[in-house]
């Protein structure tokens, strides 16, 4: 019930994140969500796309540090107080939120996270009847 | 049948007494050969040198060093001692900076050379029945012919493959049923990755069995990965153009220092500093004197490079002392904060990540006023979607290091394929700081 993530080594020097997303583009990779993450001389790149296979072969053939993970993917009203729900009993579990980047699209908040224990994660969502995102709902 | 693995058994498992004996009467006759060049000529004159000094091995200490300015002053024919007449061949470094290396040949100088190189390659089990492609580069490195003329005396049909070009390489290896190539280590691992990426399995769908490395110093975890991916054994080949090239000390199948061919050069290890011997077993400069080359004698050359003997006797038979791998040059060598630092430190800590790939550079230079080191290195794959661990694995090679080299430098990952990866000698050290 997670859903496939490609993790990308991003050396911190002017056209890297170009190059990467020019490999991609020619393979025409679809991406449905990104962020990096930057510690100052390396970043990652995180993506999610419906093309994770084909993105991953290409950057592999192109020489690109490249890892696919798992990650879970939520769709929320994207009301006052179900951000701050959809997390509140994590703790209680001792479920640890590692990141997150989500967007807002017709007044729904789609959200990737990964947690120390996405198993843990997944059954406690699905218990609150939150809708999880697979790859197929791309 | 234990004669079965010498090419020469009379030479190679001669008594030191015998040996020594020899090397004393084909001194003599080198320091005459070597009188008839302008620079000793000259140099022997001043120093009132004769063969005559010569009365046991020892004696060699009487004799003056020569160095690599000496050859680059003298460029380039103020080291031919027999006449350009006798001369059939020259091999040149590359001269990068100020006048090249020269190195002349007579015949006979080729004749024992290619015997030499023909001797080393048997050492490690190759016969007429092999084929040897020489993955090196030709011309006026020495690498080139000298494996070619080395391999052909052998009787090994001889692919002159030359540097580059990896895709004709593997066309070569399995077109031709090739069993043994010499290349530079850093290009064998190249090889091995194309074969990699081509979904070739070295171990059934080819015939290799041997791979000749050398040209460029590299540790004990190289040779292993060399011989872990492409399924051979790797043996270690040490030369150096001013010797002749290739065939000066090789492994035997042992695998545990290279027999030095004693009948050919007389090998001394000394202190860079004081110039004089080091204990038996310490590292030093090596020194050697050509025994039985006559277009071209040199005498006690300091080659610059850093080794050591091998203090005990090598099961294989072989009387001819062992050198212990290059340990970088002793030109390569930096000094960072009143440390004597060799690349070779460095790069043996990072083989031993196996998240990391095999190109990497050490850059030193100036910040505040303070000498710091910079070691970039590429990273194999992304092994991981966690920051935390690339950065535990960044403080985890810092620590080694530190712990190393006694210096505790920057490590930067870097993307694969984004350091110089050379098909030479790979550059692996930079030196920026403010002079």
């Amino acid at each position: 019930m997670t859903i496939k993530q490609l993790s990308i080594f991003l050396e911190n020097k002017s056209g890297r994140l170009s190059e990467i997303l020019d490999i991609l583009a020619k393979q025409c990779v679809k991406i449905v969500a990104s962020t990096v993450a930057d510690t100052g001389d390396y970043g990652i790149l995180r993506i999610i796309t419906p093309d994770t296979e084909k993105a991953y072969l290409a950057l592999k053939e192109r020489n690109v540090s490249v890892n696919i993970s798992e990650v879970i993917a939520a769709e929320i009203d994207a009301d006052c107080g179900i951000y701050a729900d959809l997390f509140r009993d994590f703790p209680a579990f001792q479920i640890s939120v590692e990141y997150i980047y989500c967007f807002n699209v017709g007044g729904k908040s789609i959200l990737f996270f990964r947690t120390s224990n996405n198993e843990a994660a997944l059954r406690l969502l699905q218990s609150k009847k939150v809708c999880i995102l697979t790859n197929t709902d791309l | 049948m234990k004669n079965n693995i010498y090419f020469e058994p009379e030479i190679e498992t001669l008594s030191r007494p015998e040996l020594e004996q020899l090397q004393v009467e084909h001194l003599k006759t080198t320091l005459s050969m070597a009188a008839e060049a302008p620079f000793y000529k000259k140099l022997f004159a001043e120093k009132g040198i004769t063969p005559d000094l010569i009365q046991t091995i020892d004696d060699v200490r009487k004799l003056p060093f020569t160095t690599k300015a000496d050859l680059r002053d003298n460029y380039p024919y103020g080291f031919v001692a027999s006449g350009l007449r006798k001369a059939v061949r020259l091999h040149s470094s590359s001269g990068t900076t100020g006048n090249p290396t020269v190195v002349f040949h007579s015949q006979k100088d080729l004749d024992t050379w290619a015997n030499r190189v023909a001797r080393c390659l048997y050492m490690v089990g190759l016969r007429d029945t092999d084929v040897f492609q020489n993955s090196s580069g030709y011309g006026m490195f020495t690498g080139g012919l000298g494996f070619q003329y080395g391999a052909e005396r052998l009787g090994a049909l001889t692919v002159p493959a030359a540097a580059g070009n990896s895709a004709r390489q593997i066309k070569f290896i399995l077109d031709f049923d090739t069993t043994a190539v010499h290349a530079i280590p850093s290009y064998a691992i190249r090889l091995a990755e194309v074969f990699k990426e081509m979904g070739i399995d070295t171990r059934t769908q080819t015939k290799l069995s041997t791979l000749i490395i050398g040209a460029e110093p590299h540790t004990e975890a190289q040779r292993r990965r060399i011989e872990e991916m492409l399924g051979v054994k790797a043996y270690n080949s040490f030369g150096l153009s001013e010797m002749s090239g290739p065939g000066v000390a090789f492994e035997c199948t042992e695998q545990d220092g290279l027999h030095i061919w004693e009948d050919s050069f007389i090998v001394e290890i000394v202190d860079p500093e004081t110039l004089e011997p080091v204990p038996d077993g310490e590292i030093g400069e090596l020194v050697m004197t050509t025994l039985d080359r006559e277009a071209m004698p040199l005498i006690r050359y300091r080659t610059r490079d850093l080794t050591r003997f091998i203090p005990s006797d090598c099961p294989c038979g072989r009387t001819h002392r062992r050198l212990d791998r290059i340990k970088g040059r002793s030109d390569d060598m930096f000094i960072v904060k009143g440390v004597n630092i060799f690349p070779m430190q460095i790069e043996k800590i990072l083989m031993q990540f196996d998240e990391l790939g095999s190109n990497y550079l050490i850059t030193v230079h100036t910040v505040n006023s303070n000498d710091e080191i910079l070691v970039e290195v590429e990273l194999a794959d992304l092994f991981t979607d966690d920051f935390a661990q690339i950065q535990s694995l960044s403080k985890e090679i810092t620590a080694k290091l530190r712990d190393e080299i006694l210096v505790t430098p920057k490590v930067k990952l870097v993307d694969k394929g984004s350091l110089p990866q050379s098909e030479g000698k790979a550059v692996r050290l930079k030196d920026m700081r403010d002079k």
